[in-house]
């Protein structure tokens, strides 16, 4: 005979373990999504350019964006469009990221002319940190998403000729420049430096003076994580070139001279980076010059269960507070 | 006996299949009802199938809302309830037919139900075990894999368990119908 004692057994097990799961699942559910931090340069155009933002949502529950107000102006997310055949029923078409208990999702917004405080050709710059983000349950959250910053001019870029720039992979990409004329740099200065810290490693080479590794690594200081395991990661050598310090500076270029700058991105980092990099000095002629190099690794951040977790934690404090 | 057991046979049959439109039209109450008349015949010369019975009787009720409800999240809780009190209907019917097979003098088949009902409640509770952790695991292919292999053996011993209620018309007792 079956023995009712074993089912009773059997059936308080499962209760206790659906019972256990079901609270440690709630445990890991976020209140409302988090953004990650954004330090983008942009320019405004007529018809506006377009912007992601990256947040984290709950897999199971999801809340959309629905509108958002930055300093008064009002912007809706761009739609996405949506594939009517998926079958799968946790699809959404802004998904970037699939997590255990959550979901790295992305919303773009245009930012036209019309409607943002800077105009086309002006020498102004909005500069915002925060968001205040309405989401489709009616809850507003004011968010710091980074630093974005809008300029009515483009960057300028005439004292070098760029003959060859490449992002090969996610965390890495290289810039090679020509002078066309005779230059000096007396610096080379990120804007966001305070707040990325070392997430953004660039290595400068440039020549004349400047010859052998020997002389570029007596300056060099190079972030932990820059090390065999990332540079066998992104299928690198480890190039020549000295990490970006004051005691290389100056560097003086002959009219058709080159520069070369490295530029890696920390693969733990949760920022997302789409801005320029300034290359100042003085000509030949004395007149002052910048030139901008665009930095961005900015297609999509890829994170690890592990960077949502620490994500999680390092915003929110623990979980669901 | 025959008849008794195909009325629990296509009481079981009606609540297995869910025909949607607009609502269930192989309505469940409609199953437990045909269960429960099947084994309110046996109550007197098989003590045993008063528990049976008593389920039996609860899932009628229990199970209207499902007529028109679709299988939606929000009422989670009601289906988990369900899935328990329609297993511990299962195994209650077990212990019945083991009971008949052994007052028919069938060792064979007592055996039979005896190993079947084994298996079956051992696959069901380590299959709700594992999929009670699914929503905190990583998604996996061994989590599907898994997953499927458990779904494909409690189909088997879903079919098992039909095959011995239909059989066990055919066992010779002799009770007051």
């Amino acid at each position: 005979m079956l023995k009712e004692r074993f089912f009773w057994i059997g059936l308080i097990i499962v209760v206790c373990s659906m019972i256990g799961n079901h609270l440690y699942f709630q445990s890991k559910q976020l209140t409302l999504p988090i953004f990650l931090k954004h330090y983008y340069e942009t320019q405004v155009y007529e018809d506006g350019n377009q912007l992601q933002f990256y947040y984290l949502n709950n897999k199971e529950n999801p809340v959309d964006v629905s509108y958002v107000s930055i300093d008064g102006v009002l912007l809706n997310p761009v739609d996405v469009p949506k594939f009517p055949t998926s079958y799968d029923e946790n699809y959404r078409p802004n998904i970037e990221q699939n997590f255990t208990h959550h979901t790295l999702e992305s919303v773009k917004f245009r930012f036209p002319e019309y409607a943002i405080p800077v105009k086309v050709g002006s020498d102004d710059v909005w500069t915002f940190n925060n968001m205040k983000v309405t989401f489709t349950n009616g809850k507003t959250l004011d968010v710091n998403i980074g630093e974005v910053r809008v300029y009515g001019k483009p960057p300028e870029n005439e004292a070098l000729n760029n003959t060859y720039s490449s992002s090969s992979n996610q965390n890495f990409s290289q810039w090679y420049a020509a002078a066309t004329k005779p230059l000096t740099i007396e610096g080379i200065s990120s804007p966001f430096s305070d707040q990325i810290g070392t997430d953004l490693f660039i290595k400068l080479f440039a020549g004349p003076d400047i010859t052998s590794q020997d002389a570029l690594n007596r300056f060099s200081q190079v972030p932990e994580w820059y090390n065999d395991e990332f540079l066998s990661d992104v299928h690198l050598e480890d190039l020549e070139g000295s990490s970006l310090n004051e005691e290389l500076f100056p560097i003086h270029l002959n009219e058709s001279d080159f520069i070369k700058l490295y530029m890696y991105f920390n693969p733990e980092s949760s920022y997302i980076f789409d801005f320029y990099i300034t290359v100042y000095g003085t000509t030949g002629d004395g007149e002052p010059f910048e030139y901008a190099v665009p930095i961005n690794a900015s297609n999509a951040p890829y994170l690890t269960e592990d960077d949502v977790n620490k994500l999680i934690e390092e915003r929110m404090g623990g979980l669901n507070k | 006996m025959d008849k008794i057991f195909q009325k629990i046979f296509w009481g079981y049959i009606i609540i297995s299949f869910d025909i949607h439109i607009f609502i269930d039209i192989l309505i469940d109450p409609l199953g437990y009802f045909m269960i429960y008349k099947g084994i309110k015949q046996l109550v007197k010369d098989f003590p045993i199938a008063n528990k049976s019975k008593i389920v039996s009787f609860g899932l009628i009720f229990y199970s209207i809302p499902s007529v028109i409800l679709d299988n939606t999240l929000e009422w989670n809780w009601y289906y988990t309830i369900f899935s328990f009190i329609d297993l511990l209907l299962v195994f209650y019917i077990f212990q019945l037919i083991i009971s008949i097979a052994k007052a028919a003098d069938e060792f064979a088949f007592e055996k039979r139900a005896f190993w079947t009902g084994t298996v079956y409640f051992i696959n069901t509770f380590i299959g709700l075990f594992i999929s009670s952790f699914v929503p905190n695991l990583p998604v996996s292919n061994t989590l599907y894999f898994i997953t499927l292999l458990m779904l494909i053996a409690a189909l088997i011993l879903e079919i098992m368990f039909f095959v011995l209620i239909w059989r066990v018309r055919k066992l010779y007792v002799p009770i007051n119908e």
